[in-house]
Order: C-alpha cells, then structure tokens, then sequence
C-alpha cells in the first residue's frame, strides 16, 4: 500500500511517499513526519521574523543564544560545510541576498551586516556572533528537515519511504527508484541520471529563482543556466553540496570525495559527472 | 576512502538522449479524502458554498492582497455528532507553469488547521530558450512511454515555489473573517 501526500512547507512542497502494510499507519506515519518538517521550518526561517533563527540573528551579536536541538546540530554542520569547503559554502551570504532585496531585514537586524562564517562562535547549544552578521541556513536546512522527516518515517517501520522537498529528496526502501533531474533549460522536461535505494539526491538551479544562488565571495550569480545535483548518504549533506559545487567546480571533487558523495551538472548540452580525478562528460545513449 | 558507501546510489553510466514527461503531474488525493484526513472526528460534511458579494469581494482582495477571480469558494462545514468543529475549504491556484487545487482547514476560530494538496500540474510553454536543445528531444520524445506517476516520481530540482498557495491560504483566511464567521 502507497501513501502520497504534499504540503506546503519550506517555500515549496513537501511530497512523502510512504510504503507499508497498513493504510492509517501510513497516514500517521506521514503526519509525524510533517509535523517535523513544519518544527524544523518554524525555527529555520529566515523569512519569518518569530522563528528561533531571526531571534538569534537580532540577538546573537550581544550574547550567548541557547539554541534547540535542531537549530544546534544546523549551526554546527553549517560550520562544517563552510570549514571544509573553505567558505565555498557560507551560511553568512545571507547579508548579501538581504541588501538585494531577496531576503526581508527584519526589525532588529543589522544595518551593515558582514558576511563571514568564522565569526559564528558556536559553542554546544549555544550561539554568539563576533561581529554583525546575518545567519541564513536555508542552504542546509531543507536538506535537514528532509533528512529529519525520512528519520521519523523510517522509525515508524515502514518498508519504503520517499521525501522530497522541492527538489531535495531522500529515500529508503530495498528497491532502487528512479530520480530525475530536470533539464536547466527546459525545466518541464528531466532526464533519468540516477537510481536511489538509500540516500539523498539535492539539485541548485536558477531555473525558478534566477539570482537567488551567489558566490560567497565575489556575489556572482550561479547556476543562471546550469543545474547541480549531487547525490549522497543524507540529504543535509547532499543539499550543502550543490553550493560548494555551484561556487567552484574545479575544486568540488575533492570536497565531494570527502563524503563519499558525487555531483551531476548540466550545462546546455552538457552533462557532466563528477569523479575522483575530476570532472567527466556523460556519453548520450539512444534508449 | 571507500567506493561502495553503505547508502546505494547509482547515477547512470550515459545519459538518455530524450528527456521524459512533457508535465509534471500528481493526482494526490479526491477531497472526499481530504476531508477525512483533516477532520478524522467529523462524521459529517455540510455544504455550505460561499459566494460573496461585490462588497465582500472587494474586502477580501484588499485583506489578502490578491485578486479573486470567482466570487464562489466550494465549503463544507465539518460536524462532528451533530456540533461544527471547522471548515473545509476547496480552493485552487495557478501560476504561470503550475496549476494546483488543495484544501485548507479551518478550525471555528478561523486559524488554519492544515493545509493539503489534492492535485499538482505544471504545464510549460514559452519558455523555451535553446532551440537546438529542445529540437533533439521533441523527436525523441515521440512515442516514448509516459508513465507520469510511476516513472517520473523522483524529480531532483525545484518544483516551482509555493507563493501561489501561500497567497491562496491568505485569501481563504480572509473569505472567513467575511464570510464565515
């Protein structure tokens, strides 16, 4: 029996797919699973100006914040991700999207924020800022409430299990599924690139939010025509991924290597697949 | 570091040279099944379709900031052993691409309840920037199977933002301060 619901969360739709015997195991089984997803969004948001995270980033410059659970293990793989990627991935840009008018300034926020990672002081459960800065962790924090809905549904004992949001999705199950990737340049139509028993798939594109993705350094808009997917163990990882990719190809497949995942770019007609000794271009077969 | 992960993963060796599924499109559920998803206590639905006058109209457009293009909203209200417990409201959006019909449930203060999604259908047209690129798949694309909800099930990339149904619930929530309450 095949359960299939969406709601809208995280500025898109959440779409479960959940397998097992019984049909109101099913529904209660996805019910959990969106409830962690909208506790994850409720704390998350930057567009909210009520959530835990627009909270830490008013009050954050002038004292330590006790961060929740979720909100905690976000910080700090967020910090991973920029450390490891050396700033290629930065949770801080967000003072940039603020000043183009893509993300609100909430009351409160800092005039002249700054963008550096490294100024996050993260310390447990506990958070401070060293010099004014504005934290968006949408680059990861979709990928987690996938990953954190997946969780739940995998305890609920189901036999398979799907979640995507938006384009992030992770899945178990015991039979490889299908995943499609849609074409940058034509978005309606997608292209079959992988097969998913267990783990994540997360793709960055600008096909639907032209500028909405820049480089943390230069502010250089990406993935205007590309796609990037990179498929790895968990979603978090996968979708912190895309951004690391997106900002410096020629470098990513080290970063990628390090956990064990792989990326896909299309490029026009160009689909290219990442591997250990760098980038390599996907022969076209007739099917 | 291994090449064989404990999670499975395996992106293909060659890309298929047709792209699949001219549409996007999910069939989620019949609002007979909303309704009783979102109200399992209610052991009735009552219809009680709203149509609103000009003047209401015109409340509601500037309450929820958008344009209402039929002043008619399919309702039920859910009665459980006979006393009302909400409001299930039927309602549909489209954007440029994408044409969604959902439910939305109100409990009696108004605050909303949840909200689900009965059917998503992107339809694209215009937008069209590489020629080439679409000339080789539009032959291919000929006679190939479209089995759209088996196969095109997993789609990695942005399905479109959910502005629209954000907007829609607004004007939901607005049509009961008018209407409802």
């Amino acid at each position: 029996m095949i359960s299939r619901r969406a709601q809208p969360w995280l500025g898109t739709l959440v779409d479960i797919v959940a397998e097992g015997a019984d049909a109101a195991a099913l529904i209660a089984a996805s019910d959990r699973a969106f409830a962690r997803v909208a506790a994850v969004h409720a704390e998350m948001s930057f567009q909210a100006a009520d959530s835990l995270l627009s909270r830490v980033n008013r009050e954050a410059r002038h004292d330590w914040i006790e961060l929740s659970p979720d909100l905690s293990a976000v910080f700090a793989a967020a910090l991973r991700f920029a450390h490891a990627s050396d700033g290629l991935f930065d949770p801080s840009v967000a003072a940039m999207l603020v000043d183009s008018g893509h993300l609100p300034r909430h009351a409160g926020f800092p005039l002249a924020a700054e963008s550096d990672w490294r100024a996050i002081e993260l310390d447990g459960d506990r958070v401070r800022y060293a010099s004014p800065l504005l934290v968006d962790l949408s680059g990861i924090a979709k990928g987690y409430a996938v990953d954190a809905a997946l969780a739940s549904l995998r305890e609920a004992g189901l036999s398979a299990a799907t979640v995507n949001a938006g384009g992030d999705l992770a899945r178990f199950g015991d039979s490889a599924t299908p995943v499609h990737v849609r074409l940058p340049h034509l978005p309606s139509h997608s292209l079959r690139l992988a097969e998913l028993k267990n783990g994540a798939a997360a793709t960055s594109a600008g096909y639907f939010q032209p500028d909405a993705l820049r480089h943390p350094r230069t502010g250089e808009t990406l993935c205007a025509h590309t796609s990037v997917t990179v498929l790895a163990g968990d979603c978090m990882t996968a979708d912190a991924l895309t951004k690391v990719v997106a900002a410096d190809p020629p470098h990513a497949p080290d970063v990628l290597a390090r956990w064990n995942a792989q990326a896909i770019v299309i490029d026009g007609e160009r689909v290219m697949r990442s591997g250990a000794d760098g980038w390599h271009d996907l022969p076209q077969e007739e099917t | 570091m291994s090449n064989t992960p404990d999670w499975l993963i395996l992106p293909v060796a060659c890309v298929p040279l047709f792209a699949a599924a001219p549409a996007f499109a999910v069939q989620y559920m019949t609002a007979e099944t909303a309704q009783k998803l979102m109200f399992p206590e209610a052991t009735a639905f009552a219809a009680h379709p709203v149509r609103l006058d000009d003047a209401q109209k015109r409340v509601v457009e500037k309450a929820a900031r958008v344009r209402m293009r039929h002043p008619e909203q399919p309702v039920w209200q859910a009665v459980a052993n006979g006393k009302p417990v909400g409001w299930f409201v039927l309602d549909e959006v489209y954007g440029k691409h994408e044409f969604i019909t959902y439910a939305v449930a109100l409990d009696l203060s108004g605050s909303v309840r949840g909200v689900e999604i009965l059917d998503y259908r992107e339809t694209h047209g215009g937008e069209v920037r590489n020629p080439k690129w679409r000339a080789q798949f539009e032959g291919k694309r000929h006679g190939a199977p479209l089995r759209l909800d088996e196969d095109i099930r997993n789609i990695s990339g942005a399905t479109l933002s959910c502005k629209h149904i954000s907007e829609g619930v607004r004007r939901v929530l607005a049509i009961h301060e008018v209407a409802l309450k």
